[in-house]
């Protein structure tokens, strides 16, 4: 696995930076990529990876402009992927950040958490 | 706007190879937008020369719109259609009544000049350095006249005592001797302009719906609809709904003649927004959709969220695309029930969906 995945935004796809070394998992912008397995799969692979020897504390920070539904699954899948760092001990949290008055966001960050098993905070931008 | 105006309009425009007609806010954003959206129609390498053609004539057009609009520029209107080899373009806006003699002169003037003539005239009122008073009008319309090869198109709809509105069409052959027998006079053209205005919708695009094309839709779509509410709310909400159905559109759409043609209308009246999606669809789609669309159209919303956290949590356990979550993510958003309908057009399965939001 590398160290760190970046992977830069375009007009329909998020800036990602997944670093292995600060634990720091980062998605931000706009993500609706229409062939989404395609688009998430490298990011699954070092995930997969990541969970085996994780950074002492990890954190999933996300800020979303847009999403469609089947990100939404993704992002879901990445948080229950997530839940086996808590089993080895090692601590594990998930952010969601949403723009100042964007209801829309903060509504979908919610869902998200109540599907989470994993520490999950909802931050003000 | 109903599910069978939907089918009306989709009727209408089905030999259409291409439309798109656009009423509201004309921005350099909007430009641009619209240009993409035209490139699509146009073959890889042979047609670029005709692309390039037609980007200036559509720039060209919104210049008119944006520089002589006498009223507020929400009235300006555009549209570009192709049909079978000839491609429309055409304009709308408004105008003082004293206008109206000058240019008329002016066009028939234009019209009555050959090719030789075009290019002089040209020259001259280049290096006459002779603009009317709002900058550059006669150029442009030279510029145009000379550009389409073909007669400049107007008519003149009284407003009221001081306005009128003045509708402008360009013609292009897209093929060299294509014939000029389709003929869509200009009225066809203000007829489907007051189709939209009756059902009161801003924007209209009948083509090919793929990767390509979602993007520039959906940003023409959000800048219209950020310029008209300022809920912010209200705008996401819209886009939302619309990047769902559009990527459906262009996820499960069927290829008839090298394009998956759809349509999709977007309305407002009264801060409520309307959204209309219509495109073929195959055989196995169709069942898909059969089994959903009646599901999530009836269900109400508490329901419609706990169906969505239940894909959300444990994947689209009937089938593997995920068309579920996007349904029901367009259910939700959703104000009022969800309308579709699922019908023939020469024997080809069409989806038709209503969303109000």
């Amino acid at each position: 696995m590398d160290k760190e995945l970046k992977i830069v935004s375009t007009s329909f796809t998020p800036m990602v930076d997944l670093n292995s070394e600060t634990g720091i998992l980062s998605f931000s912008g706009k993500c609706m990529p229409e062939d989404v397995g395609g688009y998430f799969d490298p990011i699954f692979k070092w995930i997969r990876s990541y969970v085996q020897n994780p950074s002492s504390t990890t954190e999933l920070r996300i800020f979303f402009e847009y999403y469609n539904s089947s990100t939404a699954r993704k992002m879901t899948e990445i948080i229950f992927n997530l839940e086996q760092i808590k089993s080895k001990g090692k601590s594990v949290k998930v952010i969601w950040y949403y723009e100042s008055g964007d209801i829309i966001m903060k509504e979908n960050g919610e869902e998200i958490k109540s599907v989470s098993e994993i520490p999950f905070e909802l931050t003000e931008k | 706007m109903n599910v069978s105006s939907l089918e009306n309009f989709f009727d209408s425009l089905a030999m259409d190879e291409m439309a798109l007609v656009f009423s509201g806010h004309f921005s350099d954003e909007a430009t641009a937008r619209v240009i993409e959206l035209s490139n699509a129609q146009f073959k890889d390498g042979d047609q670029h020369k005709l692309q390039r053609k037609t980007g200036f004539l559509i720039a060209e057009c919104f210049q008119n719109i944006v520089r002589h609009n006498e009223s507020s520029i929400e009235n300006g209107y555009f549209l570009i259609r192709n049909d079978k080899g000839v491609l429309y373009i055409a304009s709308g806006n408004i105008i003082s009544n004293e206008m109206i003699p000058k240019l008329t002169e002016n066009l028939k003037h234009l019209n009555s000049l050959s090719k030789d003539e075009l290019k002089e005239i040209y020259l001259q009122t280049l290096s006459n350095n002779e603009m009317s008073e709002k900058g550059g009008a006669g150029l442009g319309l030279i510029e145009m006249a000379r550009k389409t090869g073909n007669k400049l198109s107007f008519d003149f709809k009284p407003v009221n005592d001081a306005l009128s509105y003045f509708y402008f069409q360009l013609k292009l052959f897209t093929e060299e001797g294509t014939d000029d027998s389709p003929e869509h006079d200009i009225a066809h053209n203000i007829e489907l302009r007051n189709e939209m205005l009756k059902n009161d919708i801003f924007l209209l695009y009948q083509g090919d719906i793929s990767m390509n094309t979602v993007l520039p839709i959906l940003d023409m779509a959000e800048n219209s609809i950020a310029s008209r509410s300022n809920e912010k709310k209200t705008v996401k909400r819209v886009y939302i709904a619309l990047m769902e159905l559009l990527q459906n559109m262009s996820k499960h759409g069927k290829v008839l003649n090298g394009i998956q043609k759809g349509l999709l209308l977007i309305g407002e009246r009264d801060g409520r927004y309307i959204i209309g999606g219509s495109n073929y669809v195959d055989d196995h789609n169709v069942q898909i959709l059969q089994s959903k669309l009646p599901l999530y159209s009836q269900m109400d919303m508490e329901s419609l969220q706990s169906s969505y956290k239940f894909v959300l949590k444990h994947g689209d356990l009937e089938n593997k695309n995920g068309a579920s979550l996007g349904i029901i993510e367009m259910a939700r958003r959703s104000t009022l029930p969800m309308e579709y309908k699922i019908n023939k057009h020469n024997n080809n399965n069409v989806v038709h969906i209503k969303i109000e939001i």
